[in-house]
């Protein structure tokens, strides 16, 4: 027997926490909203019994109008669970108990879970459960996905529920809508959940307008004064809320936490956006010289192992150059990836990146954006696949696409490893410096794309913005380090994966068709018959062989030149060549990864197209800028 | 009034909101008539704004608070530049710690009873003076109910 059971609540309330305690996963958590944007599924047993999952984005109402919303509504609508467990956050329960009211609507198996309840004990915030129970007419469990505090109640909660289902209907919305509801329930097929969408219907809900009968026109049956009677049963559902705490909730004055200070600081008017770049700085700075004495390490001791495999044969040589070189230059910047997603891991669960959006949000009306993007873009550093799908979260949708578009200019940390080889030859003096400059460079080539897009492929007004702010949350060294984990085994898996085999097609391409002189193997012939193209910004054909085999991953650009100079200790380039280089390789061409996802996300092959041929265009310009600009000061 | 011209560290009630695509997640969120609102912060150049709906913190941008028609509550406290002139008690003052200074020496300190002349000028327990606009604006007080009935008197 399987038991399915869906979690939905407010974003940000702790589902995806509680998911991973209940299934011992562990999926994308951080303390911002809009993290979780597709369904998620697990699966566990107990007491004999196999309990299935599902993980949904977050939701105020299910009026749904972002695409991650909506995903939750038509799970609850098409596929509803055996058991919907609504999430509560103990610390603001009403938003919550507002949805948990709503969903109560769609006739299910309801269990409402008041999680974060750690958070609320501290703030002297004390639930009633019995008497929630007996106006809410639902299980009610107090969880705390940190401590662990009631998982194993709410298990058998869950057990207990669907042996004996219980589908309260709760509120009488007063008869002027109690009839309005009767009267349109005749609009909807038998197959579809009535009493539901015809008061979705009286709320002026645009999804249920879409699910009337073929024959019946909106404009002709819906009342005039809807929007105020979608106030009043918003208004009727509030005040159920409010007067359900009044008796079951218990609080003490709030003081002035230590945290409400620091934030004071963090948002201020003048000084929050200075204090962002610091920071920003010392993020980049951290990536660059935490791990620097690693990357070191582990570059000698590859250099060590190649010498002494040496490559005489076929065979050692496609283990030393193919293998350890190809693959090792990658590899041995990984501790400067885990590093930065140190820095990012910190930023995420603090609560300080929406607060980010906050401060942005202005400068980004120009760009016809919101600081919500601008956050969106943030994650980017990390991973530009990430961006491209935390953008479900972006409510309108000529935004959604404009962020998706301008995301591969944000210098993801596949670019780092490039980025550290290539600065480490041509600007071994002024390495932290230059890494920063390519990261401004990068965040100037994104905003100027914003504004291109928005001027020639979609035209359009400026756009709302509602977003929350969630608590601050001091963020534990576990959950960092989990973070950085799950973030940083990517790396791990495509070293073991795309770029080993990438590796090992560049050695076939060397090392044929004569081993002897690297000048007249294939991938020499490849360079020099498209050298023509790069003549102009002075790329030698190892140069740009690298730059056709690392539009797959970047990183494989390392792993070429590494191994047609047979070490990067090896490689020569000049400053403003490899200064043309690293502007290119900014923007060329989002990876493989990327385009997929653009693809996937857009439903269509019009914006990857557009995404490749604009970022060719692009950092060709400003590569041949850089290089024109550089020979007259050099 | 409407909730974007409300000024920071004030508590409004709603009383109405103009429909917009967004007013389904607004009434989700609890922005309702008859709900309060603190108005929290502001981002630099004044926009958008951070306001507290129950206990959540949401971002509005300008263009969306202008759509929510507001009054203030009754018991909130509002900065000296928006109140008309009459007896005031001093709830707390938005300041840096040398200007607190000053308008303490004035006799402009939290728990104060204060009161502002037609003329602008304040006249507090010290005596009667002129602060300025950027002070009164830093100055929130609540209206005065019987305790505060009787004169101000010179020190
Ligand atoms: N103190 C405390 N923090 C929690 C608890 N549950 C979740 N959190 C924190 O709350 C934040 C949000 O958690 P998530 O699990 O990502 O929330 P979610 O509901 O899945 O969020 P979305 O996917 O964005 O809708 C994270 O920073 C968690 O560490 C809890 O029980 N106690
Ligand atoms: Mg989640």
């Amino acid at each position: 027997m399987v038991i399915t059971v869906g979690l939905i609540g407010n974003p940000n309330v702790g589902k995806t926490s509680l998911f991973n305690k209940l299934v011992g996963a562990r999926q994308y958590v951080a303390n911002w909203p809009g993290v979780t944007v597709t369904r998620v599924e697990g699966a566990t047993s107990y007491k004999e019994q196999t309990l299935h999952f599902i993980d949904l984005p977050g939701l105020y109402t299910l009026s749904a109008t972002s695409l991650d919303e909506k995903v939750t509504r038509d799970f609850l609508l098409y596929s509803p669970p055996n058991v919907t467990i609504v999430v509560i956050d103990s610390m603001s329960p009403e938003q919550g108990m507002y949805l948990l009211l709503e969903t109560l609507e769609l006739n299910l198996n309801v269990i409402a879970v008041f999680n974060a309840i750690d958070e609320a004990k501290k703030n002297s915030i004390k639930f009633d459960k019995s008497s929630l129970e007996s106006y809410l007419r639902v299980p009610i469990v107090l969880t705390s996905a940190h401590t662990g505090e009631g998982i194993t109640e709410l298990m058998e909660t869950i057990l207990a529920t669907f042996r004996k289902p219980n589908r309260p209907k709760l509120l009488d919305y007063g008869p002027e809508i109690e009839s309005k509801v009767a009267e349109f329930e005749q609009y909807f097929e038998d197959k579809y959940n009535k009493r539901f969408l015809s008061l979705k219907l009286v709320e002026g809900d645009k999804f249920a307008m879409e699910l009337l009968k073929k024959d019946v026109e909106p404009t002709s049956v819906l009342p005039s004064n809807m929007s105020d009677l979608a106030i009043k049963i918003a208004k009727r559902r509030y005040e159920y809320v409010m007067n359900v705490l009044n008796r079951a909730m218990s609080k003490s004055e709030s003081a002035i936490t230590s945290m409400e200070a620091i934030d004071h600081v963090f948002t201020h008017k003048y000084i929050g956006i200075p204090i962002f770049f610091a920071l920003m700085y010392l993020a980049f700075n951290f990536t660059f010289k935490a791990s620097e004495p690693l990357v070191g390490l582990i570059e000698v001791g590859f250099q060590k192992l190649t010498d002494l495999i040496g490559s005489n044969s076929i065979f050692t040589s496609l283990i030393s150059q193919g293998i350890i070189n190809g693959v090792g230059s990658v590899i041995s910047f990984i501790p400067s990836i885990f590093a930065l997603f140190f820095a990012l891991g910190i930023m995420e669960e603090s609560g300080y990146l929406p607060r980010i959006a906050f401060l942005m949000d202005r400068a980004m009306y120009s760009l016809k954006l919101t600081g919500r993007s601008f956050m969106t873009l943030l994650l980017g550093f990390g991973c530009n696949v990430s961006s491209v799908m935390a953008a479900r979260g972006l409510t309108d949708e000529r935004e959604r696409v404009t962020t998706i578009l301008v995301s591969p200019f944000v210098s993801c940390s596949a670019r780092i490893p490039v980025y550290l080889m290539i600065i480490g030859i041509a600007f071994p003096n002024h390495r932290a410096e230059a890494f920063f400059v390519m990261y401004l460079l990068s965040i100037a080539l994104t905003a100027l794309s914003a504004r291109i897009i928005n001027k020639i492929v979609m035209k359009g007004e400026s756009i709302p913005l509602v977003m929350e702010l969630p608590r601050y949350r001091f963020p534990s060294l576990s959950n960092v380090a989990t973070y950085m984990w799950n973030r940083g085994k990517h790396f791990l898996q495509k070293a073991g994966t795309i770029i080993l085999v990438a590796s090992v097609i560049v050695w076939v391409l060397i090392y044929f068709p004569d081993p002897t002189n690297i000048e007249n193997s294939f991938a020499a012939m490849i360079g020099k018959g498209l050298q023509f193209i790069f003549a102009p910004l002075g790329f030698q054909w190892q140069t740009v062989s690298a730059l056709i085999f690392g539009s797959v991953a970047k990183e494989i650009i390392v792993s070429s030149f590494a191994q047609f100079y047979g070490g990067v200790g090896n490689i020569v380039l000049d400053p403003v060549t490899a200064s043309a280089l690293m502007v290119f390789i900014l923007g060329y061409i989002p990876c493989f990864a990327t385009l997929a996802a653009i693809k996937s996300e857009t439903n269509s092959l019009k914006y990857p197209i557009i995404s490749v041929v604009y970022s060719l265009s692009i950092s060709y310009i400003l590569a041949f800028l850089v290089s024109i600009i550089g020979r007259v000061i050099v | 009034m409407k909730l974007s011209e409300a000024p920071i560290g004030a508590q409004v009630e709603v009383l109405h909101i103009e429909e917009s695509d967004i007013t389904p997640r607004l009434r989700g969120i609890g922005v309702l008539p008859g709900i309060k609102i603190e108005v929290l912060k502001s981002a630099p150049m004044g926009d958008p704004r951070m306001y507290r709906v129950f206990n959540k913190v949401i971002s509005l941008r300008s263009s969306e608070a202008e759509l929510i028609e507001v009054q203030t509550s009754e018991d909130s406290p509002l900065p000296l530049t928006f109140v008309s002139p009459g007896k005031y008690r001093v709830e707390h003052i938005e300041c840096g710690r040398i200007a607190w200074m000053n308008l303490s020496r004035l006799g402009i300190i939290e728990g104060a009873i204060v009161q502002l002349l037609d003329d602008r000028r304040v006249k507090t327990a010290n005596g009667v003076y002129d602060v300025g606009f950027g002070k009164l604006r830093k100055i929130y007080v609540i209206p005065c109910k019987q305790e505060c009935n009787h004169e101000i008197k010179n020190a």
